[in-house]
């Protein structure tokens, strides 16, 4: 929206110059010439304001590749899909209860009548499990789990998703019943049409092998979307549909009631896209038609708003925020230099008789030219950006899905990337565009009033202009009002309870006094201030308000962020002086260099200005990329550190979730890879929170468990007479009614507390685990047996990332009151080995011994490295992103040098005929960079590091530790650094080459 | 030997076709100590004499001997330290360096010299009272007159004693009475000093200030004449 508007009127601007263009045809001609004047110059110019542009134009790029890759995967899913009418049940999955044969017959004559309807399908929906014949119970990766579908078949083929899918379903015969499955079955199952499937359709009859199974026939393969591939149950990433006639659909699933349908889905006119426009409408007429007993789920919407919250294009404007920040201040930078040099000129158009405005606009068609020129070449470096980000996203989904050790996980992969390509929307582009050149635009149009105003005379005469009383006191004025309002924004803030208004208020204010006060030499107040903001927002977080905000609002993060980073460079612009002292103080020794320090220093230090823009520039990217460098690999840091944490130390976690195994405990004993196997068996307790119960895991863990595992680092109760944590799990073996709690689950649970639990009836439903009976709420039936107290000896602290998140018990002291509901057992090992190859050899071979099982084995470094190898992927694609905002620096500083070179020429031939060599000239050049590099990229390191420390200091960062990647971010700023010299070498070297003679013949 | 020789020296500026003959054959000598003026009309040659001279510019042909040393038989960078060593340098336009306050750009003359920031800085003190700008010495050039401006390029001029002094047109910029005040001061510090001075005009007024005035016209010299009543 915002986006559109600016755009919108970007293009009116750019309608109105083209126009004043061309009824002012003689400034047109000098604007044009001017552009002519130096290559180099236009050329850095454009190069600098087209970064902008790009970084602009590659984040809707990628926004828009992202979003249609999203909306791929809802195509394929939803497909035409808007609504599902079910009746909601307690206990039971969604879409089991039936709905009565009536409701459904008014909803199908209505809804089909609806103009804003174009599909209505009453379906049978079940999941069960299929393989071919004999395989259907077996659990070795030869049965699948099918959202098996019934329907009739005049219905479906009205239904929108079918178009031109030639499916017939049949009707009954007397052979076997004929089913339509999609192509990921057949893919996956490898059956082909004519052949039989067998299909279990009861869980509880898997290990009753006696009774026999039905069979179905595959009439025909298919692909396409929406009910092809909506999992109306589980949603897992295979999504195998089988649909079937109802009436055979009821004979396999043996369903006697006299209701047929366990949910009506419901297509809205439009595609699979539009159609969600008319969501609000349908829904109503469908609660009209069946009141509050069904409930309507609107699927598409829900989906679609998911997409559109978690686009990763938006991470990525927010980081070109940053970049077209610097790049703003780049080209103020640029234009004020650009005026400066026309000023001359300009002066003497005025003289003779040219108004403020038509001046001005020399410089606004000037720039116009460079902005259109550069937006243009922009796009093109955005979409390049966006391809090559994207292509960087594909390579590393392409490591991580080689690394995951399921099956289906390269699948899953190929799909994807199937439909993960690159995308632009034309509207992009063109607003990728404006917005582009909006940005130079307002600069140019201000550099131009500005200069349209400036005194004819000392503009002729080329001297510099001094900032007037008048003009100093309007800023102080401006500045006061800042400060007002500042103080009223902190104000609301605290009083409504908005931490990022208060903060931000306080923040300004404390930016802005310094401003605000008539004062010439305002070095030790704006250093106060300045050091007052930064040290206030290290300390923020001792206000409750802020406290209990930071870390939850991004908004109140960036504003941190913000203040210490200005505060820094408020800091630094104001004490150009005292490090310019300070430098020639160091350097006052240096005899030969002394003159090339002073007059370097002297150009940077006293064109404040200036150089605060530059440092500013460099500091604002160098920011961002260390805030980038340091979260994630701190992040990356904890992850390493808890290695031991995963699996409690062993190196093998081995899950069984069905409840039985093809391998049993002793034979897994005795592998020879294995080694201090230990048992842990998982069950579920109620366990009171207040005056409700909630489900949590206990784990009931064995002695080897007690004896080898590496938890170390727990918080335990005093006075128990244990040193160490050793005792402490010996204390838990020896003293039955004790337990360790994890904090990441219960974070509030501490040392000493008594815990109150309850056996939880079990459900007999071992489709679906624990995932799905987790989510709900425990209603009174389902909690059995009187309460046991346990007393908590010890705690395992809340940021270890560990798979055994919940209660640990020794197995011999689980209360007989809690046993009985069903136990998963997973058993945790030592692999034999003393190298880490060694390790995963041997996990190699263990892993093709026990294939056949239904063991699933995960080892702990296999871990380790994918989720390091997608933190490292994903820091260098955001990095490598930054380092086209690095460009802003690097280019802008070659511009400031070149700019720097015209602009001293004569001063440059002084200095050679008095007596500055080759050599000298050339050093001041690159001293005069470094001195602006060296302090902006310090700058920004400083006020990043300082940002982040501040981020892991909120409470929500409790427990997190911070670590600094030192090595990469000074590579990283060395590169920067070098980079930044290596683009002034050729100013540098054309100013050590300036003839003194010719530079000081003319009055350029 | 004379204090500066000057033989056969010639200079033709070539940019493409066209080529000018700037100075054709000129020779003369400059006497240690004098005031030596080089008038003539606008485009005759004398800022490119004075180039010449000075080692800034390097001449088609001919000799230039200073305190006995070939100044074009020298590398750029030796050229480079004899201008810092022996000679100062005063631009009608001041050339000051905006970003340094008088006393700092006087003092430049003396650091690139190689000399100490504490004798730099005492040297421009007082040259600068020398040239009549006490309590102007921390100022910006932007905030200096005209005047004032090119009294601060003078005392850098001097600062480190040179033997010799360049002037290019340095009351070019600046009205009648100031011109005067400043080839008074000029005068009075060849006086002093004993430092030899060569100034470029194309003003009269200015010559009469010197002890001898060189006549040229189209890259040669008329006639060089001794000025007797020397305007004090
Ligand atoms: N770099 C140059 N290229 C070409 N011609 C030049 C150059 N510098 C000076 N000239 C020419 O040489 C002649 C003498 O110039 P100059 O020494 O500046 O004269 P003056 O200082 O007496 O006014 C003029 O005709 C001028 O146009
Ligand atoms: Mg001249």
């Amino acid at each position: 929206m915002i986006i559109q508007t600016i755009s919108l009127f970007a293009g009116i601007a750019v309608i109105a110059i083209v126009v004043s263009m061309i009824r002012n045809p003689i400034i047109f001609k000098i604007g044009y010439r001017n552009i002519h004047r130096r290559k180099s110059d236009t050329f850095l110019v454009i190069m600098g304001s087209l970064i902008g542009t790009a970084l602009i134009m590659g984040s809707m790029a990628m926004n828009d590749s992202f979003q249609k890759f999203l909306y791929s995967q809802i195509e394929r899913t939803h497909g035409e899909i808007d609504e599902m009418v079910y009746i909601p049940s307690d206990n039971q999955n969604v879409g089991k209860e039936f709905i009565p044969n009536s409701k459904i017959k008014i909803l199908v004559d209505s809804l089909s009548k609806n103009e804003q309807v174009d599909g209505v399908l009453p379906i049978l929906s079940r999941t069960v499990s299929t393989g071919l014949p004999g395989e259907a119970r077996s659990q070795t990766g030869k049965s699948f789990q099918v959202s098996m579908i019934g329907l009739k078949a005049d219905q479906l083929s009205r239904w929108p998703d079918v178009d031109g899918v030639d499916l017939v379903l049949p009707s009954a015969r007397d052979e076997l019943p004929e089913v339509v499955i999609n192509k990921e079955l057949a893919e996956a199952a490898e059956v082909e049409v004519g052949d039989t499937l067998e299909i279990l359709a009861d869980p509880g009859q898997r290990l009753l092998f006696w009774i026999p199974l039905p069979e179905v026939r595959v009439a025909e393969i298919v692909e396409g979307n929406g009910i092809l591939h909506y999992q109306i149950e589980n949603q897992g990433p295979n999504a195998f549909t089988m649909l079937i006639d109802i009436e055979e659909a009821r004979e396999v699933l043996k369903i006697s009631v006299e209701d047929y349908y366990n949910a009506l889905v419901v297509s809205n006119r439009g595609d699979f896209l539009t159609g969600e426009r008319l969501t609000d409408e349908v829904v109503g007429s469908i609660k009209s038609l069946v009141g509050e007993e069904l409930v309507v789920r609107e699927v598409k919407k829900d989906s679609l708003s998911m997409v559109d919250q978690g686009n990763i294009g938006l991470l990525f404007l927010m980081l070109s925020v940053f970049a077209i920040f610097a790049g703003a201040l780049l080209l103020t930078n640029i234009y004020l230099m650009l005026a400066q040099e026309r000023r001359t000129e300009l002066g003497t158009l005025r003289a003779i008789g040219y108004s403020r405005r038509r001046v001005s606009r020399t410089i606004l068609y000037e720039g116009f030219f460079y902005s259109i020129f550069s937006s243009g070449i922009g796009v093109l470096a955005g979409l390049g950006i966006a391809r090559f980000i994207l292509g960087s996203f594909v390579n590393l989904f392409e490591d991580v899905a080689s690394l995951i050790p399921f099956e289906g996980a390269n699948i899953a992969f190929n799909s994807m990337q199937s439909s993960f390509v690159f995308f632009v929307r034309i509207d992009s582009i063109a607003y990728g565009f404006l917005l582009g050149l909006i940005i130079p635009m307002i600069i140019i149009v201000y550099t131009g009033r500005k200069i349209s105003r400036t005194n004819i005379v000392t503009a002729v005469r080329n001297i510099p202009e001094e900032l007037d009383e008048r003009k100093r006191l309007l800023l102080n004025v401006i500045a006061a009002i800042g400060v007002l309002v500042s103080v009223v924004m902190a104000y609301s803030g605290y009083s409504l309870g908005n931490a990022t208004g208060f903060f931000t208020g306080v923040m300004l204010a404390g930016l802005l006094i310094p401003v605000a006060i008539p004062m010439k030499d305002k070095r030790l107040i704006e250093s106060f201030f300045s050091i007052a903001v930064i040290v206030f927002t290290m300390l923020s977080n001792s206000f409750d308000l802020i406290a209990s905000n930071s870390g939850s609002s991004i908004y109140l993060t960036i504003a941190k962020g913000a203040a210490i980073l200005f505060a820094g460079l408020f800091l630094i612009v104001y004490n150009l002086k005292t490090f310019e002292y300070l430098l020639n103080k160091l350097f006052q020794k240096a005899r030969a260099a002394a003159p090339v320090f002073k007059i370097s220093i002297a150009f940077s230090a006293r064109n404040r200005l200036r150089t605060g823009l530059t440092i500013a520039m460099f500091a604002v990217v160098i920011f961002v990329i260390t805030l980038i460098s340091i979260i994630p690999y701190s992040m990356e840091q904890m992850l390493v550190k808890s290695r031991d944490a995963i699996f409690a130390g062993f190196d093998v976690g081995a899950f069984s979730f069905t409840g039985e195994r093809a391998i049993t405990f002793t034979e897994l004993k005795s592998q020879l890879e294995v080694r201090e196997i230990s048992t842990v068996s998982g069950l579920n307790v109620a366990l009171r929170r207040d005056d409700r119960y909630a489900v949590e895991q206990i784990y009931a863990v064995d002695d080897n468990f007690i004896d080898h595992n590496g938890l170390t680092e727990l918080d335990f109760v005093e006075g128990l007479g244990i040193s160490e944590v050793k005792d402490l799990w010996n204390y838990l073996r020896d003293n039955p009614g004790t337990v360790i709690v994890s904090n990441s689950v219960l974070p509030d649970v501490r040392p000493g507390d008594v815990l109150e639990l309850r056996r939880v009836v079990d459900q007999g439903d071992s489709g679906h685990g624990a995932a799905a009976f987790m989510q709900r709420r425990l209603s009174s039936e389902m909690i059995d047996s009187g309460p046991i107290d346990l007393e908590v000896i010890g705690t395992i602290p809340e940021n270890t990332i560990s798979f055994f998140n919940g209660l640990l018990i020794y197995i011999e002291n689980v209360p007989s009151e809690l046993t009985g509901s069903s136990a998963e057992r997973h058993f945790l090992f030592n692999l034999s080995g003393d190298s880490g190859e060694e390790k995963k050899a041997n996990f190699d071979v263990l892993q093709d011994k026990i294939a056949s099982s239904s063991l699933f084995l995960l080892y702990v470094d296999d871990i380790m490295n994918l989720t390091s190898t997608m933190l490292q992927g994903t820091i260098s694609i955001l990095r490598s992103f930054l380092y086209f905002g690095m460009l802003v620096g690097i280019v802008g500083i070659a511009i400031i040098m070149f700019k720097a070179l015209h602009e001293r020429k004569r001063i440059i031939g002084m200095l050679k005929a008095i007596g500055f060599t080759k050599t000298m000239v050339f050093s001041s050049f690159l001293l005069e960079t470094s001195f602006i590099a060296i302090i902006g990229i310090l700058l920004g390191m400083v006020t990043g590091t300082l940002t982040s420390v501040e981020i892991y200091a909120s409470p929500l960062m409790e427990g997190m530790k911070l670590y600094i990647p030192w090595d990469q971010l000074i590579s990283m700023t060395l590169i920067f650094y070098i980079a930044s010299l290596v683009s002034t070498i050729v100013p540098s070297y054309s100013a050590s080459k300036i003839a003194p003679a010719e530079a000081l013949r003319y009055f350029e | 030997m004379a204090f500066v020789e000057v033989r056969d020296l010639s200079k033709t500026y070539r940019s493409g076709e066209v080529s000018v003959e700037a100075l054709k054959e000129v020779s003369f000598d400059i006497h240690e100590g004098e005031i030596l003026a080089i008038l003539g009309p606008s485009g005759c040659g004398k800022s490119t004499l004075l180039n010449c001279l000075s080692g800034i510019d390097t001449p088609t042909d001919g000799k230039v001997t200073v305190k006995g040393v070939d100044l074009h038989s020298l590398k750029d960078d030796e050229k480079t330290r004899f201008r810092a060593m022996n000679m100062g340098f005063v631009f009608q336009f001041y050339n000051l360096i905006p970003v340094l306050k008088a006393v700092e750009n006087v003092e430049l003359a003396m650091l690139t010299m190689g000399s100490n920031e504490k004798k730099a800085r005492e040297a421009a003190m007082e040259i600068l009272a020398k040239v009549n700008l006490r309590e102007r010495e921390y100022y910006l050039p932007s905030r200096l007159s005209g005047g004032e401006r090119q009294r601060v390029s003078i005392a850098r001029a001097l600062v480190h004693k040179p033997a010799i002094v360049w002037a290019d047109e340095p009351t070019g910029a600046l009205d009648t009475k100031t011109s005067n005040d400043l080839m008074n001061l000029i005068a009075e510090l060849n006086e002093t000093f004993n430092q030899t001075f060569v100034i470029v005009t194309h003003d009269e007024r200015v010559s009469a200030y010197s002890n001898r005035v060189l006549h040229m016209d189209s890259g040669r010299i008329l006639k060089i004449e001794e000025n007797r009543e020397l305007k004090v």
